[in-house]
């Protein structure tokens, strides 16, 4: 098994019959490499002279056989690239397992409100009920409120920038006019380039306020994050489904049009379902962007841990998993960072989710789109 | 009226190496009617206005009347002038770039989807011109249905593809609306999908399967799929550029043999690179050479036999082009 992946790398990098010149030459480049990596775990006092030393090597080598060593350094950036992304989970899943063992299912705990335990989709069945939801001091953590925040903050964004953003790629692609189109579409790039801080920091100035005046609500509530939050992935849908929109061939529109079809007719039956995986795509993306947006969140939200009473109350406020993490992990205990870390692994394990989903919605809505030959 | 974006037209790639031959005459090119533009190899001569004045007893079911097309400034189609009889198959062939597609276009308005077309002249259908501001592209485009030159079925299912057009003309209601109301013609549908393959000699070979993906397919199929889509809107013309172009000849004579039949019912303009099609299949022939000019236009036995054109001659006997 391993000698045969060698075998597979060792012809990848070298071709079919190396020369001797290249065997050596990538050979030492490599050992300078593994030396150079080694030493940054064991003696991180000499790692730089060993990592010049690769350097030199590697440059020589370039010199005298080029190809041989730009497929290598290929292969060294792919193998840092996983390997840095794998030891991250490893270690993020690490961290969190003190905490699992430590408080196990009572990290889900429902809260008891006056009226008996807050209704939470009957799961008051098989999760555990308390008093105390969040009290660090205590030791009690539920990410049940932390969760919910989540998922109504991502809702309200995806309610506002799915069909803005489909609407508006459509817009783009379908309506406007070329100069027209050449002036939005860089402009809608740019705005999805903005920091989310700038967001964050105009949503709680601006719309906190007219909340405020406007509905005497005490601002500060899920209603805002998620209007910012959705306005922040806005961009990411409109560009992305406005890609696949303009990559149905106009030969299909040509066709909608001379059957006598109006264009508005083509766009609804032909544009759309053609470029449906492209879109869909585009929104789990926004959406992904919503869950894991902390920065604009955490400017509105504000720190508390509090269940959502009544459960869908919009003006309601509480962390999320993203903007609890990013206020607490500063000043937090040993043990309430552990916690933290159990949220890192729900919102990897739910972005990572809806990343197989759209692959899974693409491929399959592609495969229905090319016939099933 | 309409906002669609980009160039429409699928030949253009084929037809750029002789755009700057096109654009270089343009300078030499003044008078209309007396033009002498050659390419290597063409003769010159004078083009005679009674070697397109061709003469039929029918009604004209097109006129076209001193039509110019002009791509931004490249002059594609210079003053053509033909009447095109009722059912009936008009040919069109000419070497590569001298504006058949442009020409086919401008009879159901497939220019307006190109931005940079500038479109100067009269067509007129049954004596209604098409270029009148008030004409309804809808209703044109459903009695002049067109068949383009490389397959576009849309990703739908064979059966949504040929009702595709009856279904946004209103014809046919499938909806949830027609469906609560008892109006569901999905009876007629059936009888639709199944009158329209059969009449593009396509039924035998996909009836057990109308709910699969056209996209499936082969390409001949596909082409046959068209046909039978722009049938199923019940056109009175119908032009195609090129249909059997990326067709095997099995497939080609297919589609040749169902070009003959349709001209029973409907009037055809077919544009084709193949003169043995053209001469096989056609009643008419329309020959436009380099420069967008129309030289000749007669019985199809007349052009293939004796052209009055020196320059058709060398054409069709294959001097150039
Ligand atoms: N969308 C377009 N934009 C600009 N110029 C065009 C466009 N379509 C065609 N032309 C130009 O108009 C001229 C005629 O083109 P057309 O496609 O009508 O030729 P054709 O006779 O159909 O050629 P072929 O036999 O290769 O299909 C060519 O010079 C071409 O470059
Ligand atoms: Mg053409």
């Amino acid at each position: 098994m391993l000698s045969s992946v060698t075998a597979e790398v060792q012809d990848a990098i070298l071709g079919e019959d190396p020369s001797e010149g290249a065997l050596r030459t990538v050979g030492l480049s490599v050992l300078s490499l593994v030396a150079s990596l080694l030493c940054i775990f064991l003696a991180p006092g000499f790692a730089l002279p060993v990592l010049a030393a690769f350097v030199v090597v590697t440059a020589f080598g370039w010199r005298t056989h080029q190809a041989e060593i730009a497929r290598l350094l290929t292969l060294v950036a792919t193998i840092l690239t996983v390997l840095t992304v794998t030891l991250i989970t490893v270690y993020l899943f690490f961290s969190a397992f003190p905490a699992f063992t430590a408080h196990g299912i009572d990290l889900l705990t429902i809260p008891i409100l006056e009226s008996g335990p807050q209704w939470f989709f009957w799961l008051d069945f098989v999760l555990p009920t308390g008093e105390t939801i969040w009290n660090p001091r205590a030791g009690v953590y539920s990410l049940i409120p932390l969760i919910w925040a989540t998922v109504i903050v991502t809702t309200i964004a995806g309610l506002i920038a799915a069909p803005l953003g489909v609407l508006g790629a459509l817009f783009i692609a379908e309506v406007a006019s070329d100069r027209l189109r050449e002036a939005i579409k860089p402009g809608v790039e740019i705005l999805a380039g903005i920091p989310s801080i700038v967001y964050g920091f105009i949503g709680f100035k601006v719309l906190n306020g007219f909340i405020q005046k406007s509905f005497l609500d005490d601002g500060a509530s899920f209603l805002i994050a998620g209007l910012v939050v959705g306005i922040m992935a806005l961009p990411t849908v409109v560009s992305v489904s406005e890609d696949a929109l303009s990559s149905v061939p106009d030969a299909m529109r040509d066709g909608s049009a001379a059957m006598g079809a109006t264009s508005w007719q083509s766009m609804k039956s032909i544009s759309v379902p053609a470029a449906s995986s492209g879109i869909s795509a585009a929104i789990i993306l926004g959406l992904g962007r919503a869950i894991g947006e902390t920065m604009a969140v955490a400017a509105i939200l504000g720190a508390v841990v509090q269940p959502t009473v009544p459960l869908f109350d919009m003006f309601d406020a509480s962390s999320t998993l993203t903007s609890a993490i990013a206020h607490n992990y500063g000043s937090a205990t040993e043990s309430t960072l552990d916690v933290l870390f159990v949220a890192g692994v729900m919102l990897f394990v739910i972005v990572a989710g809806m990343s197989v989903i759209s692959q899974y919605v693409e491929r399959r809505i592609n495969r229905k789109l090319q016939g099933q030959q | 009226m309409n906002n669609q974006i980009g160039d429409t037209d699928t030949d253009t790639d084929t037809n750029v190496s002789t755009d700057t031959s096109t654009d270089s005459q343009l300078g030499a090119t003044t008078g209309v009617e007396t033009s002498t533009t050659t390419t290597a190899g063409e003769s010159e001569e004078q083009i005679r206005d009674e070697w397109t004045d061709y003469r039929f007893d029918s009604p004209a079911k097109l006129s076209v009347e001193d039509l110019n097309v002009w791509y931004g400034d490249d002059h594609a189609l210079k003053d053509v002038s033909m009447e095109i009889p009722e059912e009936s198959v008009t040919a069109l062939i000419g070497p590569s770039g001298c504006g058949k597609s442009t020409y086919l276009r401008c009879l159901n308005r497939m220019n307006d989807r190109i931005k940079a077309a500038r479109i100067d002249g009269s067509v007129e259908l049954d004596g209604m011109e098409i270029y009148d501001p008030n004409t309804n592209l809808v209703e044109l485009r459903k009695r002049i249905g067109m068949v383009f030159q490389s397959p576009n079925p849309f990703p739908k299912s064979i059966r949504d593809n040929i009702s595709y057009g009856p279904r946004k003309h209103g014809e046919i209601n499938k909806g949830l609306l027609a469906r609560l109301f008892g109006r569901d013609d999905s009876e007629k549908e059936a009888e639709l999908v199944e009158r329209s393959l059969r009449q593009a000699a396509l039924w035998d070979e996909v009836n057990d399967r109308l709910d699969d993906n056209a996209l499936g397919l082969s390409g001949g199929q596909q082409q046959r799929l068209c046909i039978a889509r722009c049938l199923a809107v019940d056109p009175e013309v119908i032009l195609m550029d090129e249909p059997a172009s990326a067709l095997d000849p099995i497939a080609t004579s297919k589609i040749e043999d169902l070009v003959t039949d349709l001209a029973e019912d409907y009037t055809v303009v077919i544009v084709t690179h193949n003169m043995q099609q053209a001469a096989r299949i056609s009643d008419q022939t329309a020959v436009f050479l380099t420069g967008g000019e129309l030289v000749e236009y007669d019985d199809t036995d007349k052009i293939f036999e004796n052209p009055e054109s020196q320059r058709v001659e060398d054409y069709i006997t294959g001097k150039f082009g």
